[in-house]
């Protein structure tokens, strides 16, 4: 599903070249979940970001299905993101002017489904929010935005969802009842998860887990717990 | 001391950083208008006030309907006067077999004795004396035909009477033809010793006879001499003569130069209002930017009162910065006006008494400088002045986007500060106010038919799909922004439809809505003798003419016994009518002199000067003749149509009174081009009878209004560029939101077409809402210019319609997809980052 190969982002400033990702390797299966955790700055949402075609890599290459990103261009990117991808931000970028119903349209009347309403309505029912339909983010507490993003993450129907520290700006509770949906949803739709997370209740949750040091990524061999 | 130096730190690092960029631009447009057309009337002030009494009276000019006594000629020599002749008078010019009528000058040798002849010889501008014998000269109009003729057939002399002239220089402006707007026929320049050759004058011929006497200038005492002569000469005038001076024509240039410089100004003000709208954009948009650095620097410990001095200088800077550039253009853009407004008027007189000399005008400078600052400053007050309200953490945390602030004080601020200036440039209060109450009715309307449309625009468009209703929902979101937009522009689009109306298709559909056969020349100075004889000439000749009209010259000096002047209220005293003579007709029709008690008549009046003059059925009105007066009661409140080229009259006798008094006759007729060479018959048998040709009264009109509305397109650049300030900044205000959106839909995988178009959606309303609102006002224009004042069918003009809908789509689309372009091309994570606050 996902094949990562010698990925590299390097990023040139007048006064010197900042490493942040150094050959990064690895290949999910299709359904599988994946977490990736790291110190804050170590570079988790630049790579999320090149993993799901929202930024450019100065080197290598990432395939999703198959298809490499690099080769495509911004368009093709679009579009790929729009058929294949789903993406819950660190900070949810939910449109200010829309409601949440709306938002979590957004997607499905990108591809023209028909009957995006419904499947809106019922994506919020899901994330227990089908009375603040009409309510527009800002109206929305953070907890109830994350739910909202994850909603709409989960509208296009992905193959492959990335979240970035879904559950960062919640208390336990809510964190618990987020991380509950996003596998509920996982195994329902088989969607393949990468998920970025300082959270272990989290990370252990996934079929494997990925530690980003010092610009390289190395998986973390589970050891079984009681 | 510091704050300076540091707010000059930041005024230089933001002026590169292009912060400023819009707000200058709008600036240079509002002083630029505002100082261009203050120059101009400051120049026009001048040249007045200083050179015209340098003029007074040193020149005068005597106009005969015949020759006058040599002893009034060598009276003026020894006095110590020098003086020129001239000879006018209408006749044929012939170009091989064609004919053209023409208003011949035979001018003695050394005239002008004032101002410029100036004349186009071998493509070259040059000021000189009488033509040389031999030689004509055609003004340009003839020239055109004389050149259509010349390349056909290769000859260059023309004949006029029994003599042949060579063709020697074109006229550009003949002095003394200052004090009628324009000349009905085209006219052509000979030397006097050449006249007598032509045979073209016989006795009885219609010729003006001018004499202009002016003191020789190295004297200055002479000038007394001229006053003496002029007293002297005005004893002993005779009927058909009169005497004018040179005052007389200055005050006529200048009265025709106050009217442009009026005309301008209404154009500077809607420039002017146009660019403090965008100043106003502008300085919140900067200042909603500024608020975050002050926050910091309050944080840090800076004062308020600090950092008030900090912005408040660096506005100081940016203003004067804008001011300055935009005096400059104003000076390059009232250079321009000035040359096309001396191509408007016949200002002879005007280039003369200033020798194009240009004054150094500190005053309109001072206006440019002021007004600049003024406005920047107090518009900005508006954000200012918010810092004082808000803690720092505030500040940081933008509570102030929820916060309401009453702007509303330093607006209206601004706006009283905009009447004043307006005031200032024009010098007068009545047009300023007229100017504002009038635009601010209309842009009133503007609004609210443009509201109206976008809420049932917004209404209807509920069932779209969401993507393209995100385009709807940002139109309701920036609802003020849009308004803004559509009013400005429908304003200008519409104030362009009707300009382009005039100026194309109203006077030629006005002509073409004419009759075939509708009389396009006239005849008068017809003497009673002549009547049979020309009414003979005319059906031997097959012109049909609608009849003669006897017309004798009278003064309307009476309303009811009380002088004229008294007798009619007052807002009417300038009324034409009242300062020259009338020409009354009596009806030829009514035979029955029992209308005529005693010295009475009964008197059929035009409507629209009985209504301006206030006089009313029944009432008595008294006409000076010669030295003799008559009075009429009246009966009879006319409809005239004007327009249907017949003889008319303001005033219409009933028979048997004013037969007995010296009377004309005047007929019109209709000619087609081919028969043009009987016109040349009419006036060998007729000399004494002049010919008026209604084309070129219309030529003329035409051309008047081509250069007047070339004038204001030289302002409406400034009007068109302050109104695209606008648009760019108003998209400007909502670009952050609108990028931010865009990126989020960019990431969830829109495709660029998608974007496009719901943006272009959302343009497409503001554009065609515009459209719409803009035709619908200058079609009412338009629709009011037809039936009211030309009394035409109106059409409407779906041709307009569409070019204004593609021009508005072009230029607001357009600049709207432009300005959100990167959205197409970068990734999706760098627009989400730049435009996440
Ligand atoms: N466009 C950029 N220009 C300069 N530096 C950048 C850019 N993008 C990322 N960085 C740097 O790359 C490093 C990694 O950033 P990134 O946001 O990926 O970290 P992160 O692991 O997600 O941290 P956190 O847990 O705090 O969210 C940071 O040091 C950041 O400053
Ligand atoms: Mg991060």
């Amino acid at each position: 599903m996902l094949t990562v190969n010698s990925l590299a982002k390097i990023i040139i400033t007048p006064n010197s070249h900042l490493n942040i990702l150094n050959n990064i390797n690895f290949h999910l299966q299709a359904g599988e979940s994946m977490a990736i955790t790291g110190v804050s700055g170590s570079g988790k949402s630049t790579l999320l970001s090149l993993l799901a075609g929202l930024d450019k890599p100065t080197s290598g290459q990432v395939k999703i299905d198959g298809q490499s990103l690099t080769k495509l261009d911004e368009e093709q990117r679009a579009a790929l993101r729009r058929d294949k991808i789903g993406f819950i931000f660190q900070s949810f970028h939910l449109i200010p002017a829309l409601t949440a119903l709306d938002n979590v349209m957004l997607p499905l009347e990108l591809k023209g489904d028909k009957n995006a309403r419904e499947q809106a309505f019922n994506l919020l029912e899901r994330v227990g929010l089908s009375e603040r339909y009409e309510h527009q983010p800002l109206q929305l507490s953070g907890g109830e935005q994350q739910r909202v993003a994850i909603a709409r993450a989960f509208a296009g129907e992905p193959e492959i969802l990335f979240a970035d520290e879904p559950t960062g700006n919640l208390d336990q509770l809510s964190g618990e009842n987020v991380i509950e949906l996003l596998f509920q949803l996982n195994q329902e739709q088989g969607t393949t998860l990468v998920l970025v997370t300082h959270d272990p209740l989290l990370a252990r949750n996934c079929h494997r887990q990925f530690r980003l040091e010092q610009a390289s990524l190395q998986e973390v061999m589970l050891q079984g717990t009681d | 001391m510091s704050v300076f130096k540091l707010a000059l730190k930041f005024f230089i690092r933001e002026l590169r950083h292009g912060e400023f960029h819009l707000l200058l631009l709008s600036l240079l447009i509002a002083t630029g208008s505002l100082t261009s057309v203050s120059f101009l009337i400051q120049h026009i002030n001048y040249s007045m006030n200083s050179h015209a009494s340098q003029l007074n009276g040193a020149q005068l000019i005597l106009k005969s309907s015949t020759a006058v006594p040599k002893s009034w000629l060598k009276k003026a020599q020894e006095d110590n006067l020098e003086f020129a002749q001239m000879q006018k008078f209408t006749s044929m010019l012939v170009f091989g077999d064609e004919f053209k009528l023409a208003q011949v000058k035979a001018v003695s040798d050394n005239f002008p004795l004032q101002g410029e002849l100036r004349i186009i010889r071998k493509n070259e501008l040059i000021v000189s004396k009488a033509p040389p014998g031999g030689e004509i000269w055609l003004d340009s109009r003839l020239n055109e035909q004389f050149n259509e003729y010349t390349t056909n057939t290769r000859s260059s002399v023309i004949e006029l009477g029994e003599s042949k002239f060579h063709v020697g220089a074109i006229l550009q402006r003949v002095p003394g033809q200052s004090s009628s707007f324009f000349s009905i026929a085209p006219s052509a320049m000979i030397n006097l010793t050449d006249l007598a050759l032509t045979d073209t004058v016989q006795p009885g011929s219609k010729v003006d006879y001018l004499y202009f006497f002016s003191s020789s200038s190295a004297d200055p005492l002479s000038s007394d001499s001229l006053k003496r002569y002029q007293k002297w000469l005005q004893d002993k005038l005779l009927p058909g003569q009169t005497l004018r001076s040179g005052v007389e024509d200055i005050k006529a240039v200048n009265a025709s130069l106050q009217k442009a410089g009026r005309f301008l100004s209404l154009a500077a003000m809607l420039t002017l209002l146009l660019s403090a709208v965008a100043i106003a954009i502008n300085s919140y948009q900067y200042g909603q930017k500024q608020f975050k650095n002050n926050a910091i620097l309050l944080c840090l410990g800076c004062s308020e009162k600090n950092i008030l001095h900090l912005e408040l200088f660096k506005l100081f800077l940016v203003g004067l910065a804008g001011s300055l550039m935009g005096i400059i253009i104003g000076y390059f853009v009232f250079i321009g006006l000035l040359n096309l407004i001396e191509s408007v008027l016949p200002l002879g007189t005007f280039s003369e008494t200033t020798g194009g000399e240009l004054h150094f005008y500190t005053l309109p400078i001072w206006t440019g400088l002021v007004s600049g600052l003024f406005l920047l400053l107090s518009l900005s007050m508006a954000n200012l002045s918010q810092i004082r309200k808000i803690s720092p953490m505030g500040l940081i945390r933008k509570d102030f986007l929820q916060q309401n602030f009453n702007r509303k004080w330093f607006y209206l601020m601004s706006f009283s500060g905009l009447i004043i200036i307006s005031f200032w440039m024009t010098g007068n209060v009545q047009i300023t106010l007229w100017f504002y109450l009038v635009l601010l009715s209309s842009v009133m309307i503007l609004y609210f038919v443009a509201r109206f449309v976008l809420y049932l625009v917004i209404k209807s468009g509920r069932h779209f799909q969401m993507i393209n209703r995100l385009s709807l929902l940002n139109l309701e979101r920036h609802k003020q922004a849009v308004l803004l937009q559509i009013t400005t522009f429908s304003l200008i689009f519409s104030l362009l439809i009707i300009i382009f109306l005039i100026r194309t298709e109203l006077l030629e559909n006005w002509q073409a809505q004419f009759p075939k056969e509708t009389p396009n020349h006239f005849v008068i100075n017809i003497q009673s003798v002549e009547k049979q004889q020309f009414e003979d000439f005319m059906q031997q000749n097959s012109i049909k003419t609608q009849g003669l009209y006897p017309m004798v010259r009278g003064r309307l000096s009476y309303l009811n016994q009380k002088p004229i002047m008294q007798a009619v209220p007052e807002e009417a005293r300038d009324h034409n009518a009242l300062h020259r003579e009338l020409n009354l007709s009596f009806d030829i029709t009514k035979h029955n002199e029992a209308h005529v008690k005693g010295s009475q008549a009964e008197i059929s009046i035009e409507r629209s000067m009985a209504e301006v003059l206030n006089i009313q059925q029944g009432d008595l009105l008294g006409f000076q003749i010669g030295a003799r007066k008559i009075e009429g009661i009246v009966t009879d409140i006319r409809v005239v149509a004007w327009d249907s080229f017949q003889p008319n009259f303001y005033i219409i006798f009933s028979p048997g009174l004013i037969e007995q008094y010296p009377m004309n006759w005047i007929a019109s007729f209709y000619l087609n081009t081919d028969d043009q060479f009987k016109l040349n018959k009419l006036m060998q048998q007729f000399p004494g009878i002049t010919i008026i040709e209604v084309d070129e009264i219309l030529r003329e009109v035409q051309l008047i209004i081509n250069r007047v509305s070339n004038a204001i397109e030289l302002i409406f650049v400034f009007i068109v560029v302050a109104g695209v300030l606008i648009l760019s900044s108003s998209l400007l205000v909502t670009l952050a939101s609108r990028m931010y959106e865009n990126a989020v839909l960019r990431t969830l995988g829109a495709s660029a077409r998608q974007l496009r178009h719901y943006l272009f959606i959302e343009f497409t309303v503001v554009a065609l809402i515009t459209t719409l609102v803009a035709v619908v006002l200058a079609e009412s224009a338009s629709y009011v210019l037809y039936q009211q004042v030309f009394q035409m069918d109106y059409n409407l003009h779906p041709q307009v319609w569409l070019s204004m809908s593609i021009i508005a789509l072009l230029l607001i689309c357009g600049l709207g997809l432009l300005m959100v372009n990167k959205i197409f091309t970068q990734p999706a994570n760098l627009l989400l980052n730049q435009w996440t606050e």
